[in-house]
């Protein structure tokens, strides 16, 4: 956090890292969710837009479709367990 | 919010549990350290293990009961799963992968079932153990099927030209043998550590709200229509992670047999 | 696990572990242990239950599953090549029944074409037969017919003259020698004939 803000909101050095800490974790997952959502939204769409295509392999790329989806959030997740690293510990 | 600040005016505050709470468990007989988790991970033995003995006590060529549970597992992890990612050589795994999808899915699925509402894979210990396990089964499949030259395969790969080896060679370390390993293990473990984290949130919600004054009871249908739905999203999660682990393994191992470059 | 909620001054507490509780989640005072940290005797207890699945799994309740479904689909790939056999089979007798029937019904057809020229023969035989009679028949009419017409014209020719020379005797009033103007009647009569 800003000298300044710590002045201003008269916080000693304990308070002052749990702050930092609390700010960083919103900004971690926040910022670990961006890429993740736009990756899922694309992948869905082709998916979608493969099984309008072609009806008989809907099964196959439905399956496709979720093991993308696992791998995409997994990413995310990441950030949310930083998340969590950051705020209670 | 201002869901907070009437609470607070009457005197009382919307109080979250700490993370401790939700996820650690206290030792139900000491000396062993066997707490909550540990009794899930011995019913995801048990369980599995007593359908699997009922199913192969019946005799007829045509399968019924708790017989079409077992054979439906076995057909769906053989064909989605190995013959996707490793090909018809890999039968010889169908125990192992079996195993973790039916480890992995039942410690996931008692996230829903009401007496122990934890995923006993919200612990990383469970994730950690199982990928380590899943590590050392593809580097020693490698190693046993091509020898030490197995490591040469896959830190120097064919056809790249010898100059770029100085890149590429340290992001095929990290990358194979460092953050496989991890990044199989967090997947499941942040999936259902914030899924777990969601449906109780839900939950506090829903017995906050229950509480307060009868204005407020319009408030109870998103919140436990929340819980109800999200307890749905939730079965499904504990699936499609089982499924992914299993079938991740899978790669693994058969890109240990058959390394693709 | 312990959910605590203080409205109004009042506590519900649904509690079934006894807890130390600290009034907001971060420690400040006490330790808490770091949530992503495994725990020693959990991965144990994982570490153990796996592999007791896995060693089950492999040696005691896959093989007869496994066993079981490989009895039934050889079952099946037997039934079904049982089946081609049958529907094979099946082909075979139907060609021999199409092939006796064409054979037979050729017999028939050959046995119609012999009759129908025996009977075409026999028609032909008789219509000869026939036509010979009628052309004798009318032969011999036609033979009578000219005999009893050249009978006729000679009579007719004889009267012709007798009345000619009748005729001829009024006319010229002296009696005429009917032979010696037989020439002459003659030759008028065959004039006339021309």
């Amino acid at each position: 956090m800003s000298i300044a803000a710590q002045v201003l909101a008269q916080l000693d050095g304990a308070e002052t890292k749990a702050a930092a800490a609390a700010e960083g974790a919103g900004f971690a997952y926040g910022l670990a969710a961006i890429g993740p959502g736009i990756g899922i939204g694309y992948l869905v769409g082709q998916a979608v837009q493969a099984m309008a295509r072609q009806p008989e392999s809907a099964g196959q790329v439905q399956t496709t479709m979720f093991l993308g989806v696992a791998f995409t959030e997994a990413l995310a997740l990441i950030g949310f367990v930083v998340f969590i690293l950051l705020k209670f510990a | 919010m201002s869901l907070l600040l009437a609470a607070e005016s009457e005197g009382g505050g919307l109080e979250f549990p700490s993370l401790t709470q939700l996820v650690e468990w206290p030792d139900i007989i000491d000396p062993i350290g066997f707490n909550k988790i540990a009794l899930i991970h011995v019913l995801s033995v048990v369980v599995p293990a007593l359908i699997f003995f009922l199913a192969s006590r019946q005799k007829s060529l045509v399968p019924s009961g708790v017989r079409t549970i077992a054979e439906g597992t076995i057909e769906f992890v053989e064909k989605q799963i190995i013959m996707q990612a490793i090909g018809p050589d890999g039968m010889k795994y169908l125990p192992v992968l079996l195993s973790y999808f039916l480890f992995v899915f039942f410690g996931n699925i008692t996230e829903v079932i009401p007496f122990f509402q934890m995923p006993a894979n919200a612990r990383i210990a469970g994730p950690i153990v199982l990928a380590l396990i899943s590590w050392a089964m593809y580097i020693g499949i490698g190693v046993k099927n091509h020898g030490m030259g197995y490591f040469k395969e896959v830190l120097f790969p064919p056809g790249v030209p010898p100059a770029l080896y100085i890149l590429v060679t340290p992001i095929e370390l990290l990358s194979n043998f460092i953050l496989r390993p991890f990044s199989h293990a967090v997947r499941l473990f942040a999936n259902m550590l914030a899924g777990h984290i969601l449906l109780v949130t839900f939950g506090v919600l829903s017995i906050t709200v229950a509480g307060m004054a009868i204005g407020w009871i319009w408030l109870e249908v998103f919140t436990f229509g929340g819980l109800v739905a999200f307890t749905a999203f939730e079965m499904f999660v504990s699936l499609i992670q089982a499924f992914v682990f299993t079938i991740l393994a899978a790669v693994y191992i058969g890109g240990s047999l058959h390394p693709a470059h | 696990m312990t959910i605590s909620i203080t409205i109004d001054g009042e506590e519900l507490a649904l509690a079934f572990a006894d807890e130390e509780h600290s009034e907001d989640g971060e420690a400040t005072a006490e330790e808490v242990p770091n949530p992503v940290i495994p725990e020693i005797n959990e991965m144990l207890w994982a570490l153990g239950s796996f592999l007791a699945l896995w060693g089950l799994m492999k040696f005691v309740l896959l093989p007869p599953l496994l066993k079981l479904r490989a009895e039934r689909e050889a079952k099946v790939a037997s039934d079904r090549e049982a089946a081609d056999r049958a529907h094979q089979a099946l082909g075979e007798v139907q060609d021999e029944y199409n092939a006796s029937l064409a054979s037979a019904r050729a017999e028939a057809d050959g046995i119609i074409e012999a009759a129908r020229s025996e009977a075409a023969d026999y028609r032909s035989t008789v219509m000869a037969g026939a036509t010979t009679e009628i052309s004798e028949m009318r032969s011999d009419a036609a033979s009578g017919l000219d005999d009893s017409r050249s009978a006729a014209i000679d009579s007719m020719k004889g009267d012709v003259g007798d009345i000619a020379v009748a005729a001829a005797s009024a006319v010229l009033g002296k009696n005429l020698d009917r032979g010696a103007q037989q020439g002459a009647i003659d030759a008028a009569l065959s004039g006339g004939d021309e």
